[in-house]
């Protein structure tokens, strides 16, 4: 039983029904059960009462002063005496409009087409439209063509995860933004030994920031060349990046050989001894900060609900069909799952499917009335705000915090805010313990063991273990743990591969027809680098009449719901104790910076804090995804 | 050797002066020693192209695009790229945007300046856009502006004397 808050039940034989008896089952009069994972929100007049008669209460803005494009702005109140945020409001300053540009075309055109809406990982998304695209007219791609899907799509996290930890957040933990912020911290930091310094060769916790600095730190630009290595081997398989051109439903159209993957995995190796240094550097910055000051425990600090669908399909196991979909999702090398309260509640890929809804309240859309489809094709009950059943109608208006003030939506499961990223990849699989067997990735329950292989150094275990508190430096480090395991995936990928070449099963593709008649609907479960991804698909005859994306900024970046819980982004802010130590002139902000980047917000969006005297200081980056829809 | 590079985003219109301009001049003979590359990409990957051959073998490169700068519409700009004191913050910044998918003309010629990779001599052609609907081709004003800077690349290239300004051409420093 995993829905608390859904009116939905499941018989013995695990099929989901609604519930009977409930007048109304999805209406929004209940409030739902947040499980202890209610946020304390003053309303808009406390608000505005606060800052009518306190000075030392200020709003500080990140708005988006673009030079070229803009998605995220964030509005935050916050005592400056205090030093706690009262206030904080998510909002998506772009309207991107996919689901409107795919109705009406040829369901293959979605591969191209929103492979757009992300100028980093445009490969998930033609990925997640191609499964999307199989399951509605049912084609099972050759096994070499899942594993070569798998690797394209591990070599995209590979590029995108360094990028996260030292060219996006990697900078707020740098020399000269602590320096600048905290003082005393860096005092610290320049006398503190680095505990992992026989793995990543930083005697001091200061010469790590030192080296994290912004264009001229070591690791930043290391960060930038291991970004190359990964698109080098990306497009051996995609042709071209960030937008493959080998992406078809069905498989891959490439054509590849024994070079190929010689070639691939020269670059694939050199991940391993970079996602040892990833791990250690992270680890001790993470520890430095909490020993210094636990309260930095708190920063970004939201319960543990995480969502993912898993990624990397078993070629032994993925048919492609919803009807299976719980049994290959579970085979994947990442399990698909959900987290509440830390805690795994399910790891099938259809309650994951099943609890999902999308709310416009406080976002600049109109409401739909028709709910074509109130069960999934297997007969479970889906909410009339499922993406099945939504209708993207966008009415732009001004910005009202009361209202609506957001073009990003407010999804949730089983009504329950979700943090979308990708270190859920780690959590679901450590506890669900059904990855695939294999001699290099075991799941213990409560941790994931990585055994990588020797390089210029020695061969490592690295073990990430589920945390036991969740905040901005535990998402940081969970996706610097997510380089050792993506970096084992696609090595366990390239030995299928070899392996499948060697019996001669060299097929990447299935040939199809696309259906010119009837009625079909499909899902594409998938990833992002930075974590959950879902295409939801309707054709008729033959074109698209209902296409809706949900990525992980869309979630992540979500304004409060009809019951007025907030969304991550703005509940890690007001979990945000305000430690730099600055002037009320000089506020940086870092703090709740950090718990915002620390999600990896992605859309190109020059984001400037500034407060009443106008001053602008720093930068923050949301993700295309993220103003989708 | 020479570059021309097309710089921008495709199907915008005149925004997409830079790319459009690429297909037209891959389409014409050009001596051995010039080379036309779209660059409608993220600059960190042209970065990367710059850093290996052939991106270190030229000694002069000219980089088109459109740069909105309120001017007046259809305003061409066309001036040697002097390497200047870049603000840290500001390149950082620039950087940002590159690899989460912003293609800029300005963005590639910072950052390329800060990274020290861009040829002896570089020459950007900017055109302020007439038309930044999206859309597959140019505006008449824009067709105007491309006829004028391809006769001027062959000038420069000295492939053809078939420079024929008409007088709107106007140089500006955008700098």
């Amino acid at each position: 039983m995993c829905f608390k808050n859904l009116p939905v039940e499941f018989d013995e034989h695990g099929r989901a029904y609604l519930k009977e008896d409930i007048r109304d089952p999805y209406g929004l009069q209940r409030t739902p059960d947040l499980n202890g994972g209610a946020v304390a929100t003053l309303t808009r007049d406390q608000i505005e009462d606060l800052l009518a008669r306190n000075g030392h209460i200020e709003q500080k803005n990140f708005d988006p002063l673009t030079r070229v494009a803009g998605a995220l702005a964030f509005h935050t109140v916050v005592d400056m005496q205090e030093r706690k945020v009262l206030e904080s409001r998510s909002v998506a300053t772009l309207f991107r409009g996919y689901e409107i540009i795919m109705m009406g075309r040829d369901p293959r055109d979605a591969i191209y087409i929103t492979s757009r809406a992300c100028g980093v990982c445009g490969g998930v998304h033609s990925t997640c439209s191609a499964l999307a695209i199989e399951m509605a007219i049912g084609v099972r791609p050759p096994p070499l063509g899942i594993v070569l899907r798998n690797m394209l799509l591990a070599l995209e996290y590979l590029l995108d995860l360094p990028l996260h930890l030292f060219l996006l957040a990697g900078p707020d933990y740098s020399a000269s933004i602590v320096r600048k912020t905290n003082p005393a911290l860096w005092d610290r930091a320049e006398k503190t030994e680095a505990p992992h310094a026989n793995v990543h060769g930083y005697r001091t916790i200061g010469e790590i920031m030192t080296d994290m600095n912004a264009l001229t730190g070591s690791l930043y630009l290391e960060a930038l060349h291991m970004t190359r290595v990964a698109k080098e081997a990306y497009v051996l398989i995609g042709g071209k990046f960030p937008h493959p051109q080998t992406v078809v439903p069905g498989g891959i159209s490439a054509t590849v050989s024994i070079t190929t993957f010689n070639e691939i995995y020269l670059r694939v190796q050199q991940f391993f001894d970079y996602s040892k240094k990833c791990a250690a550097v992270y680890d001790d910055i993470v520890d430095f900060f909490y020993d210094a000051n636990p309260q930095y425990k708190d920063v970004g600090r939201t319960q543990a609900n995480l969502i993912d669908c898993g990624v990397w399909d078993d070629p032994d196991a993925y048919d492609a069909t919803y009807e299976n979909c719980n049994a290959w999702g579970e085979r994947r090398w990442a399990t698909p799952g959900v987290i509440v309260n830390g805690e795994l509640v399910t790891t099938k890929l259809q309650n994951i499917n099943v609890g999902l809804e999308e709310f416009i309240e406080h976002s600049f859309y109109e409401g739909w009335e028709s709910r074509p489809y109130p069960t999934d094709p297997l007969g479970a009950p889906l909410s009339p705000n499922h993406p099945w059943n939504k209708e993207t109608k966008p009415r732009p208006q001004a910005p009202n915090w009361r209202e609506k003030y957001t073009w990003a939506t407010s999804p949730r499961w089983d009504r329950l805010p979700m943090d979308a990223e990708c270190t859920a990849r780690m959590w679901n699989t450590a506890k669900a313990q059904l990855i695939p067997e294999n001699p290099y990735i075991e799941a213990t329950g409560q941790s994931l063991k990585l055994l990588l292989p020797k390089g210029r150094l020695p061969e490592m275990e690295l073990e990430w273990h589920v945390p036991d508190v969740w905040n901005a430096f535990e998402r940081n480090r969970g996706r610097a743990y997510c380089v050792a395991y993506t970096a084992l995936v696609a090595l366990l990928n390239w030995q299928k591969a070899m392996s499948l070449l060697k019996d001669g099963k060299d097929a990447v593709s299935t040939k199809f027809d696309m259906p010119k008649r009837g009625t079909q609907r499909g899902v594409g479960f998938w990833g992002a680098g930075r974590g959950f991804l879902t295409h939801h698909l309707v054709l008729e005859k033959g074109v698209v009449t209902n296409y809706q994306i949900l990525t992980p900024s869309t979630i992540n970046a979500s304004p409060r719901d009809p019951w007025g819980t907030p969304g991550m982004y703005e509940e890690a802010a007001l979990n945000t104790p305000i430690l730099e130590d600055t002037s009320a002139a000089n506020f940086q902000g870092i703090d709740i910076l950090r718990a915002v980047r620390a999600f990896d917000p992605c859309m190109p969006c020059t984001t400037h804090i500034h407060h009443d005297q106008g001053i602008v200081t720093r930068e923050v980056n949301t993700c295309a995804c993220g103003a989708e829809d | 050797m020479l570059l021309i590079a097309g710089v921008g985003y495709s199907h915008l219109r005149d925004l997409s002066f830079g790319t459009e301009m690429v297909e037209r001049l891959q389409a014409m003979e050009w001596p051995n020693d010039v080379r036309i590359e779209d660059f409608g990409y993220g600059p960190i990957a042209i970065l990367h192209w710059f850093e290996e051959t052939p991106g270190q073998r030229f000694e002069r490169a000219i980089f088109v695009g459109a740069m909105e700068r309120n001017r007046e519409p259809g305003t061409l700009a066309t001036y040697d790229w002097i390497p200047h004191a870049l603000d840290p913050d500001d390149v950082q910044a620039r950087i940002r945007e590159a690899v989460t998918g912003v293609i800029s003309l300005e963005n590639l010629l910072i950052i390329a300046q800060h990274f020290d990779i861009l040829p002896r001599r570089t020459t950007v052609v900017e055109i302020e856009p007439p038309d930044k609907e999206f859309g597959l081709s140019l505006s008449p004003l824009g067709e105007e502006r491309m006829t004028e800077v391809i006769a001027w690349i062959r000038r420069e290239v000295g492939a053809a004397a078939e420079y024929a300004g008409n007088g709107k051409h106007k140089e500006v420093s955008a700098r």
